[in-house]
């Protein structure tokens, strides 16, 4: 079933000069189409200015399309009805932790939510321990934000989305301005709300590692969707990733390398542990 | 920049900490106007034994109390120093224009101490509650405003978020001077003047960036479904207890204690 139905969607950033006439024209999406099932675990990749994180914002009514539609579980997110409860179902978080932080100690931070949906105080507190517990960060919750690491405040910002019970996540860029250890505890958070809570989970990132943990990838180009599809399927397009100005995991890359210089490697090798066993098979034939 | 600890919260579990925020704000109030009713030497030292008291009663560490006191180091010199020459009474030292009087001098201790108890007071009512907690109780407090269109709420929103920030632009600025220093960037020495006018290329990127911040919280806010209009929930509601009920009656004594010592001594 599809979560998400984006239908030839088109954004334009339009300047203007003092007399409100168009000076300048980016379109940053370019009709658009896409379609989510519930439970996914998709990767957005792409160069700066590709349209990702407009794309992103067009899935929580943070924008809303010129042209097409985006409709989420069923509502359209330009029916000013919708707004709140197309929010409540996609949750966001963003690059800068510090920039989404809103209460001063955790725990009310991640009651934030739950009180603009309006809550009964006891249902606040049980959405606010359930969101802790699920990224980890229950043992931290008197703390104040300034008292946590980058990848612990980036876990507060995926508990206080987490506490709206959302359908899906979007990270925009979450991991981008945090360290390898930060990056891998908000990967491992992420990773186990889509298998444990089946939360549909859409990842904008630069980090080809993270993206070839998802079950999807989509390229983005100019506005416009270039490819979809696995991950193995994505990366064996070597030189058309390199054209987009995009690299390849280092794995993918040492075997496309090994190949083109004439080992018999298999195609579609992505984490370290296919290479190694690859390359263990290989050397008991010879 | 981490000096600044005014409006911070100090994270304990103690009597203090637990008390209804409202019972909080009213006594800092009270601890203000009681600042300016200590005349005498009597009022001085109930009012530092109150304080007292209470700081222990909030496991606040006495270190931290001091550390708020370097926001207003600048406010206390020029108080004090107005106050040691320009009041009349007999000299006591003169030198060249400049004269020290006997009442010059009892004045100025007066006001350097009624200066700091205001700010110890209010502090320790920031250290103590959260901010979240804190607006919700001015809230609730001028919640009457709301009547004659005032828009109570969203101040009280705004001055939550203002609070949180406090650490983290305190942060930013350290890490701006930093950048700028090593690049030759001189903040240490030349006059007043000409300090002030070096900080100027640490404000302008902080102002900055402080916009950009606001921009993207407020993107953050408003998908988490903030809606000003709306009804909100509240994660903590105030509970008026038995214990903010006895608060308030302490705090009756100490006005009533305060008031009496001004009028008899």
């Amino acid at each position: 079933m599809s979560i998400i139905k984006i239908s030839k969607i088109l954004f334009e950033y339009i300047r203007r000069d003092s007399e409100g006439n168009p000076k300048q024209i980016k379109t940053a999406l370019d009709h658009v189409d896409l379609d989510v099932r519930e439970g996914e675990f998709i990767a957005v990749l792409g160069a700066n200015g590709s349209g990702k994180s407009t794309l992103a914002r067009h899935l929580n009514a943070l924008l809303t399309p010129e042209e097409g539609a985006v409709v989420i579980g069923g509502m359209d997110t330009k029916a000013p009805e919708n707004v709140y409860p197309v929010r409540r179902n996609v949750g966001m978080v963003f690059q800068n932790p510090d920039n989404q932080i809103v209460g001063s100690i955790v725990e009310e931070d991640v009651g934030f939510g739950p009180e603009n949906l309006g809550l009964e105080t006891t249902d606040i507190w049980d959405r606010v321990a359930n969101a802790l517990e699920a990224t980890g960060m229950w043992a931290c919750r008197m703390k104040t934000p300034d008292r946590l690491s980058g990848g612990q405040k980036q876990r507060v910002a995926i508990a206080g989305v987490l506490a709206m019970r959302p359908r899906v996540i979007v990270l925009d860029e979450a991991t981008a301005m945090l360290d390898p250890a930060g990056r891998r505890e908000v990967m491992e958070s992420v990773m186990e709300l889509n298998r444990s809570e089946h939360v549909t989970v859409i990842l904008i990132t630069h980090h080809m590692d993270e993206a070839a943990m998802a079950q999807r990838i989509i390229v983005m180009k100019e506005g416009a969707v270039a490819m979809d599809g696995a991950p193995k399927e994505i990366f064996s397009r070597y030189e058309e990733l390199s054209g987009l100005g995009l690299d390849v995991p280092d794995t993918v890359r040492l075997s496309h390398i090994l190949r083109s210089e004439g080992m018999p490697l298999p195609e579609g090798i992505i984490t370290r542990e296919e290479m190694a066993s690859a390359l263990t098979g290989l050397l008991k034939e010879s | 920049m981490n000096s600044i600890t005014i409006g911070q919260y100090y994270p304990a579990d103690s009597l203090i900490h637990r008390m209804d925020p409202r019972v909080k704000i009213t006594g800092a109030f009270l601890l203000l106007i009681g600042a300016f009713l200590i005349e005498s030497v009597p009022g001085l030292i109930f009012s530092l034994l109150f304080l007292g008291v209470i700081t222990a009663l909030s496991k606040v560490p006495f270190r931290h109390m001091i550390r708020s006191l370097r926001g207003i180091v600048v406010i206390l010199a020029i108080a004090v120093i107005f106050n040691i020459f320009m009041v009349p009474g007999n000299a006591i030292l003169t030198m060249g224009a400049l004269t020290v009087t006997d009442a010059g001098l009892i004045k100025a201790g007066y006001m350097f101490f009624r200066l700091t108890y205001i700010v110890a007071g209010t502090s320790l009512m920031t250290y103590t509650t959260t901010p979240v907690r804190l607006t919700e109780g001015l809230e609730r407090i001028f919640a009457p405003l709301s009547l004659i269109k005032v828009p109570v709420r969203e101040i009280a929103m705004i001055m939550s978020i203002a609070l949180r920030f406090i650490p983290v632009l305190g942060e930013e600025a350290q890490k701006i001077k930093t950048a700028q220093m090593s690049r030759g960037a001189d903040f240490e020495s030349g006059n007043i003047l000409v300090r002030a006018k070096s900080m100027v290329p640490v404000l302008v990127p902080l102002f900055v960036s402080a916009f950009r911040r606001a921009d993207e919280l407020s993107l953050a806010m408003e998908s988490r479904c903030y809606d000003p209009s709306a009804k909100r929930g509240s994660m903590k509601p105030l509970r008026f207890g038995l214990r903010d009920g006895l608060a308030f009656l302490c705090l009756g004594a100490y006005m009533g204690i305060m008031v009496t010592i001004r009028v008899l001594i």
